[in-house]
């Protein structure tokens, strides 16, 4: 014992080092981790926690029963879907077709456009999308009317907002996610594109053949840790573009806990549903890392 | 390459690059738009839908949202959480950092561990909420600092990179006797100037674009954000801003609402866009070590 007394006492600026950064974690990260119990209670803002009355499982069974519930939960599978869909491929593909520019000053001015987005936040992002759909002045219209088509008041129509939430989030996020992928072509050794050179392959044909091949583990990786956002769907994006008009289409899981949550104050209630899709997430993550790993042979956990 | 250039070889070349172009096209389009509306003048730009230049350009827009006393209060407290915020993060997080890079630290792992669970698990929106509210943070500057103060994702770079500096420096100025304190702040942070940038610009960043957490816990309209405040205005359609400033240049009718929301969306986004340039290398970087080890 006294041994770590002494311990203690040589490493004392080492432990107030870790103090700020600790205490910070404590009070942000694991205080509500501890309110969680919220979900098991009923509890009422003027109550601290652990002091709310316990109801177990009632919270769960309440959300079970709701139709709203079962809409944002349709909507979060739909849009987390599309978005699988088409945005996992995107920046696969714009990897490797940046890959395959030979000039190095395009690439770079190529890979600078497309990583801009990323900085930009939802805000910016959902009030030009607003005008650029708009139906009298917006230019997509305009060009619709051009082309004799009659215009379309795209973000008052449910039917369209999926595919607009989705591409908005495909053109933000397409550049930065591409950096991972060009890092791993960056990777491979360029012995193997010789040798398919001396055998003649084509420039498209090498890319085919080698360096999709090559990438394939990054790719897995890359698709196992997505799986664990099929259950949430960017809050920022859903929150900023969405409108009375497309409520239908477009309440989420996340926005509706934040309704029934932060705005209708039923802390227990959202607390449930929260707590509830973060554990089928974790589970969805988990099975895509076995599923990975029987898949590749190579081990990612 | 000496390959023969084969018609399929160059037809595929040309085709990559001419789609390549089109897509950086509608990549940088949004922003030129919000420019070329920005530099209109408001009442020519609403009567004819603006595609590839401005309309009539005039400063008057930007000279009507500068003028506002809301909006670059907002900016003022934009920059101040920051510089402050970002100052703070990369302390904290360095801190806790280098302590970890040392083998001998007592309950080393557990205390790795300690810092890392929360990378993994989380208590979600409502529970964060509470604690917020009733640690009194609300309508407090500190709300925009103190939750932001670390990150595990940036001690693990930092961590990398602390590994990554020769011991020999710091024995030297151990042997001259030099404390855990001297050897950081004299040896350790001012070799570490690239991760410091990296650090910067993503805790800076995400300082600068932060505007839920206003939303959640702000209702004082001179502690808002430009980033809350433009949400408020544009997206909530709170017209008050815009009225002012639209009453504020009543000798200048030629300022639309439409006109004062385009520009400060570029006003709110300009300081992003001018080191965006200068950053490029550091976030790419910092990127690459972080997917390496995280």
């Amino acid at each position: 014992m006294k041994s770590i007394g002494l311990t203690l006492w040589r490493q004392r600026v080492l432990f107030l080092f870790l103090l700020p950064g600790a205490a910070a974690v404590l009070v942000f990260s694991y205080a509500p981790m501890a309110g969680l119990v919220m979900a098991f209670q009923d509890y009422r803002v003027s109550d601290g926690f652990l002091r709310g009355e316990f109801v177990g499982l009632d919270q769960f069974r309440a959300f079970l029963t709701d139709p709203d519930f079962y809409a944002a939960l349709r909507n979060t599978l739909a849009i987390s879907g599309l978005t699988l869909l088409i945005g996992f491929p995107a920046p696969v593909a714009l990897a490797l077709m940046i890959d395959a520019v030979a000039s190095s000053r395009f690439r770079k001015v190529v890979q600078s456009v497309t990583y801009l987005p990323h900085f930009i936040t939802w805000v910016f992002i959902a009030s030009l999308v607003y005008r650029l759909l708009d139906t009298e002045s917006g230019i997509v219209n305009l060009a619709l009317v051009k082309l004799g088509f009659e215009p379309v008041s795209f973000m008052q129509s449910p039917g369209y907002f999926w595919f607009i939430l989705v591409l908005a989030s495909v053109w933000k996020s397409i550049g930065w996610n591409s950096i991972i992928y060009l890092a791993a072509i960056s990777g491979i050794d360029p012995e193997l594109h010789n040798a398919g050179m001396v055998d003649g392959a084509s420039r498209f044909q090498r890319m085919m053949y080698i360096t999709l091949p090559s990438i394939v583990p990054t790719i897995a990786l890359m698709f196992v840790l997505s799986l664990g956002s099929l259950v949430s769907v960017n809050f920022e994006a859903v929150f900023n573009l969405m409108n009375g008009f497309v409520q239908e289409k477009a309440d989420v899981i996340d926005t509706f806990v934040y309704r029934n949550g932060v705005q209708m104050i039923k802390f227990s209630y959202a607390t449930a549903i929260g707590l509830a899709q973060s554990v089928i997430a974790s589970i969805l993550v988990f099975a895509g890392f076995k599923l990975s790993n029987k898949m590749n042979g190579t081990k990612l956990l | 390459m000496n390959i023969r250039a084969t018609g399929g070889e160059r037809l595929f070349s040309i085709l990559n690059v001419v789609l390549l172009i089109l897509l950086s096209a509608v990549m940088a389009y949004p922003f030129l738009y919000v420019l070329f509306y920005s530099i209109s003048d408001g009442v020519a730009a609403g009567a004819t839908t603006i595609t590839f230049a401005p309309v009539k350009p005039t400063l008057d827009n930007y000279k009507a949202v500068l003028g506002n006393a809301g909006i670059m209060n907002a900016f003022f407290i934009s920059a101040a959480r920051t510089v402050l915020g970002t100052v703070l993060h990369v302390l904290v997080v360095c801190l806790v950092a280098y302590a970890i890079t040392k083998k001998q630290l007592l309950w080393r792992k557990p205390i790795i561990v300690f810092f890392m669970i929360p990378m993994f698990v989380s208590g979600g929106l409502l529970p964060f909420y509470v604690i917020i509210v009733k640690l009194g943070l609300s309508n407090h500057f500190l709300v925009y600092i103190l939750p932001m103060l670390f990150s595990a994702f940036n001690m693990l770079l930092a961590k990398v990179f602390f590994d990554q500096i020769p011991a020999s420096l710091e024995e030297s100025a151990r042997i001259d006797g030099a404390g855990d304190a001297i050897v950081f702040f004299r040896i350790v942070l001012p070799s570490s100037l690239p991760l410091l940038a990296t650090l910067s610009i993503f805790a800076g960043v995400s300082q600068w674009n932060a505007w839920f957490d206003a939303l959640l816990f702000v209702t004082k309209q001179n502690l808002l954000p430009i980033q809350t405040l433009l949400y408020k205005i544009i997206l909530e359609s709170q017209a008050t801003t815009v009225e002012q400033i639209m009453r504020m240049t009543q000798s200048k009718t030629q300022v639309t609402s439409e006109a004062v929301k385009m520009t400060t969306l570029m006003v709110s986004t300009l300081p992003i866009l001018c080191i965006y340039p200068f950053m490029q290398r550091y976030f790419v970087k910092g990127m690459m070590i972080g997917a390496v080890k995280g």
